[in-house]
């Protein structure tokens, strides 16, 4: 293993990853002829959505690759030495000391039944031979060197005790203890919401420069791309698109795929045009408070939890209001309040001048055909038993005034306007994610309603798809002219799509009003907080 | 973690009311007077009278059972109609060879569960994973009175290895006894031993393919290290739920080994009992092995923690 | 992924042929049996196998074949009907303790445990005791063994379909409380609770065949397995066959069970999941 002052540190040679093909059935080729250079302490970004193959790049280094896979052609160099050609003994030895790894998932990389002390000591153990206070030594200053507040106790806890932004931090310092050439981060803070993300890579790139550790960040998030890393390569379908300086790269793609990736990201646009006056209302929400019951011990009773604390909103007629916040802020359960999906502890809320819970039977009626929601997760949202047509059509079932063929043609039509003409008589699990989310649009629309509420309706989707979906959700909006309570956590979807916007914080209201304003002078401290957190490409990469 | 055990054992107080209730109430279904139902057929008018004043018969239902619960608390189950003898002392007497059959077997079934399924999940639609599927389902499907049959017939009839009928006591001779013990355990260390594999691999496949696994592997450890600090404990978890659970039953009575090998056990006092329609000892019995199931439980939930520390959190 | 669904259909193909070859011994044996199972014949006792015989004679010389032929329908008939019973018992119940929650639920876990607390033999034993010894009781014995089991599945489904956005969708377009029942958890409950039935079938004949090799299941003459398998203990030396083919009959019918109920689950899971 010669190592040249020239050699980068990590070379890929033209690798092929195969699916392995068992039985007879066809292989099928994940990754072809990827090829690519890291230099030592380098922070190089391997972007794509999912099916590019970055993941199984990553894990091809460490030949973590999973069951049914197998790297077929080509070398992966360290410093010069080929992995792919190590014995197992030999690439455990590399495994940890020279190149670590974190994943993205924080609730499932730590061992839940082992202390989070023996696991930051099992790599030292098995790399440095180091006696066990000098272990335990290193391990505490690594914890406060990643701003966990208390470390002796942290040693002796397990993850479950932890949020997933700890964990991650605590997954970083346990990596990084060893000091390895190479940090792999797998799409390491997909998981998180902005505040955390933003902690979480500002200290890997902190500890990597302590100790010129190069990081090889997977990612699908572009905004990510450009604040952290200095150069970046693009994947699609297994294959290299485009490599370059990051920043060369997304101002001036020359790939097709990248330059439709870049277009992708939700920008804000000068034509959003906030609704007259003379709107009528027809959201009204005052000083509303939801609790959760709260679990009853053996021998106290329930405590309630306040969810949502003194809420004030009005939505009008044709407009789009986002509301954003964190996790936990309560919007999404805002949200269902609303629709009368959970009930309010106190205040008010008014559909069209008409209190919620004074409803009669048939308002209440009118009331669900008028509202409707979008969910997140397009996986969950729909009937896995259920034809798509039989979906579309629920809420038309409870309209009086319209007969079966009359519905069938309504549901085909908001079909074909939705993208989907010919899909009436599939299953959602014949369906892609972008797909479902477009049955659960036509499925909110398709009654004409007044009030759409979309929780998180592209969060869980590639950016491609995400754009594709927002325009529709725009289109269909300028259309019927339903007004629009949109939940969500992006920031940059809020200036694509939403007039106004309505900042949350544990279960209240921070701030709120026209969007250019609020995003361009905010008042509040969460909100610059957020603001400062999210990347976007116009920031510039922060200085080294 | 404290919290945790007190927690678990307040939970189980209203159980074993319910089981008492339940016990109480099943003997009661019977038509005809309880007393003499108690006593049997062939009893003296004087004893029926003597019963009936005790059981306190003339008074409420739920009267009643709050004697008979403080009576059963103190050991006090009633005398067997068949044998005279007091309820309580005959069922420890069986149980205690009921018990060490169980044991033995649980025990052993539970390692092999443990390390075949293990092995199997981690070498996944290898020739040893289907070997160890293939083995867990036919064991599944045969059953433990016929597995019994064939050993016997085999190793004790035609090969003459072992002895297989009936039984001697370890306070005449551990080693005899023992031997006499070596068919009904291995029949049922098989028996159960199915089961328990198809879980322990099921849960395995789902630990290996967790991210944490992956990242063990990432840190350099030797697969040995992954699997068994890592998969087992995790995986071991669920599989530790239904080995407490076979357990509580089982030591209820293998009633059918029992049977097939003559040992005066539990469970063969149990159906001898209801053959005679000795109503005293099938109440015994019952009260008596759905306590024993609701501590065993119990003690396996105070075991979990060791696997799945997330219990004691929530 | 390929390999999984092979496994599946290797399962599926020997599950059929072992139900397949037993549902044709019952269908033949309603209207033909080589001889008439009950029929003493104590000129001819403890034959063995032979071409007359094909599975030799007990000790009262009753053809064994016929005898096993009857058993099947016996028991088969027996446990469909516990498995009907406890289905739908058991699932209408883990409906409404699932769906409702609150006290409806509390109630009905603490009935469920407090019958799980007794092992399945012995409640059986001890309800037969009560009842007296006769198929119908020996139905409701093992019915009520086994409700409690499929309370407690079709519940733990109901919890987690329930969190489901799409049960959320159908409140939010109108459908009532048994409306939404209905029509979305229900469908989605059933794959579950067709496998669990297959296991159930399964367990049923085998503790029926348990009850029967104690002597308190299905009384004498007529035949199960599970009586003939007891029966014959007394002469194993001299006619182990006695001893061998009920037992194999059990053996075979149960792996046939146990692969189709394997088999079916493979089919419904990943086609939902993906």
């Amino acid at each position: 293993m010669i190592a040249s002052a020239a050699a980068p540190l990590l070379r890929f040679d033209g690798v092929r990853i195969e699916t392995s093909g068992r039985e007879g059935s066809e292989t099928r080729t994940l990754l072809e002829g990827l090829s690519f250079d890291v230099a030592a302490g380098e922070f190089v970004a391997v972007v794509g959505e999912s099916g590019s193959g970055k993941t199984l790049a990553a894990r091809s280094i460490l030949s973590l690759l999973p069951p049914g896979v197998r790297q077929t052609a080509g070398r992966i160099e360290l410093q010069g030495c080929d992995l792919t050609r190590l014995s197992a003994p030999a690439m455990r030895q590399v495994r940890g000391a020279q190149i670590g790894m974190v994943f993205q998932e924080p609730m499932v990389s730590l061992n839940p039944a082992m202390t989070l002390g023996r696991q930051l000591a099992e790599g030292m153990q098995l790399h440095r031979r180091l006696p066990s206070n000098e272990i335990r030594r290193q391990s505490i200053a690594m914890l406060e060197r990643v701003r966990i507040t208390d470390p002796f106790r942290c040693l002796k806890a397990y993850p479950h005790e932890f949020s997933g932004g700890m964990r991650q931090r605590i997954m970083l310092a346990s990596v990084l203890l060893l000091k390895p050439k190479l940090l792999i981060a797998d799409e390491p803070t997909t998981a998180l919401d902005t505040l955390s993300q933003r902690e979480v890579l500002e200290l890997m790139v902190e500890l990597a420069h302590d100790n010129g550790t190069a990081v090889l960040l997977i990612t699908h998030d572009l905004g990510l791309v450009a604040r952290y890393t200095e150069r970046a390569i693009v994947l699609e379908k297994g294959r290299l698109m485009e490599s370059g300086y990051t920043d060369q790269i997304l101002a001036n793609p020359q790939n097709p795929y990248t330059q439709r990736l870049v277009a992708s990201l939700p920008r804000g646009s000068a034509d959003l045009v906030p609704p007259p006056d003379s709107a009528p209302v027809v959201l009204e929400v005052r000083k509303a408070c939801i609790e959760y019951p709260g679990r009853p011990g053996f021998w106290r009773r329930a405590v309630p939890h306040q969810v949502v604390h003194g809420v004030d909103l009005d939505v009008r007629a044709g407009e789009i209001v986002a509301i954003v916040g964190a996790s936990g802020s309560g919007k999404s359960t805002l949200g269902r309040a609303i629709l009368g999906l959970k009930p309010v502890a106190a205040g008010t809320i008014r559909f069209d001048g008409v209190e919620l819970a004074a409803m009669t039977a048939v308002q209440r009626k009118q009331f669900r055909r008028a509202a409707q929601l979008v969910f997140q997760d397009p996986y969950s949202s729909l009937d896995p038993r259920r034809r798509v047509r039989d979906i579309v059509a629920a809420t038309l079932r409870h309209v009086d005034d319209i007969d079966a063929a009359e519905r069938r043609s309504r549901v085909q039509s908001i079909l074909e306007e939705v993208g989907l003409p010919s899909f009436a008589d599939r299953y959602p699990h014949q369906m892609s994610g972008g797909q479902r989310q477009r049955v659960a649009i036509a499925r909110a629309v398709v009654s004409r309603p007044r009030l759409v509420v979309a929780d998180e309706p592209v969060s869980a989707l590639d950016v491609t798809i995400q754009q594709q979906i927002l325009t529709l959700f725009q289109t269909l909006q300028a259309q019927y002219g339903f007004a629009c309570l949109f939940i969500t956590h992006d920031l940059a979807v809020v200036r694509q799509i939403a007039t106004r916007v309505v900042v949350m914080s544990g279960g209240i209201v921070v701030e709120e009003g026209p969007v250019t304003a609020v995003f361009g002078e905010p008042a509040h401290k969460y909100t610059r907080e957020l603001l400062e957190a999210t990347p976007t490409l116009d920031v510039a990469p922060l200085p080294r | 973690m404290l919290g945790y055990i007190c927690k678990r054992l307040l939970l189980t107080l209203p159980t074993l009311l319910l089981v008492s209730v339940a016990v109480f109430l099943i003997i009661r279904l019977i038509p005809g007077d309880p007393a003499l139902v108690l006593l049997g057929e062939g009893a003296d008018a004087a004893s029926i009278a003597g019963l009936r004043a005790d059981l306190g018969l003339d008074r409420p239902l739920p009267v009643q059972f709050v004697s008979w619960f403080e009576h059963a608390l103190k050991g006090d189950l009633g005398r067997s109609i068949v044998s005279g003898e007091p309820v309580g002392e005959l069922i420890l007497q069986h149980f205690g060879l009921t018990a060490a059959v169980v044991l033995v077997a649980v025990t052993l079934a539970t390692l092999i569960a443990a390390a075949a399924g293990l092995i199997a999940a981690w070498r996944r639609n290898s020739v040893i994973d289907l070997a160890v599927v293939g083995a867990a389902t036919v064991v599944l499907a045969v059953p433990s009175f016929w597995l019994g049959l064939v050993l016997l017939l085999l190793f004790g009839l035609k090969l003459g290895w072992l002895p297989f009928v009936g039984y001697v006591p370890f306070s005449e001779s551990a080693a005899q006894a023992a031997l006499f013990l070596v068919l009904p355990v291995v029949t049922l260390t098989i028996t159960e031993s199915g089961v328990l594999t198809r879980m322990m691999r099921a849960s395995s496949i789902d630990v290996l393919q967790l991210d944490y696994v992956t990242h063990a592997r990432a840190k350099g450890l030797s697969e040995r290290a992954v699997l068994t600090r890592h998969v087992f404990p995790n995986a071991f978890a669920p599989t530790l739920t239904l080995v407490g659970l076979t357990l509580g039953h089982l030591l209820g009575g293998i009633a059918v080994i029992e049977t097939v090998f003559t040992l005066p056990g539990l469970g063969r006092l149990m159906v001898d009992s209801v053959l005679a329609r000795d109503y005293p000892v099938i109440q015994g019995c019952l009260l008596f092995t759905a306590v024993v199931y609701v501590v065993v439980n119990l003690l396996v939930d105070l075991c979990y923690p060791i696997f799945d520390p997330r219990v004691t959190a929530r | 992924m390929r390999g999984r669904l092979r496994h599946a259909g290797l399962n599926a193909i020997l599950g059929i042929s072992l139900v397949g070859a037993l549902l044709l011994t019952i269908g033949v044996g309603l209207v033909w049996m080589p001889y008439d199972p009950i029929a003493i014949d104590l000129a001819h006792p403890l034959g063995s196998p032979a071409l007359n015989h094909w599975f030799g004679t007990d000790e009262f010389g009753r053809d064994v074949l016929s005898r096993s032929m009857l058993g099947a329908r016996i028991s088969v008939l027996i446990a469909l009907a516990t498995v009907v019973v406890a289905i739908t018992l058991g699932t209408t119940l883990g409906l409404l303790a699932g769906y409702l929650r609150g006290w409806t639920d509390r109630l009905l876990m603490m009935g469920t445990d407090t019958v799980l607390a007794f092992p399945g033999i012995l409640l059986a034993l001890a309800l037969i005791a009560v009842l007296g010894s006769s198929n119908g009781s020996i139905i409701l014995a093992l019915s009520t063994a086994y409700t409690p089991s499929v309370v407690r599945v079709v519940r733990s489904t109901v919890l987690s379909i329930r969190e489901r956005e799409f049960i959320e969708a159908s409140r939010s377009a109108g459908d009532s409380a048994l409306g939404t029942i209905l029509r979305h958890v229900l469908p989605n409950v059933l794959p579950p609770v067709v496998v669990l039935a297959t296991s159930l079938f399964g367990w049923a004949m085998l503790s029926e065949s348990a009850l029967s090799f104690l002597g308190v299941g299905v009384p004498p003459p007529a035949p199960t397995w599970g009586n003939m398998l007891s029966a014959s203990r007394p002469y194993m030396d001299i006619a182990g066959w006695l001893s061998i083919v009920p037992g194999l009959c059990i053996a075979g019918t149960l792996l046939g069970i146990n692969l189709l109920g394997d088999a079916l689950r493979d089919w419904l899971d990943p086609r939902r999941e993906t």
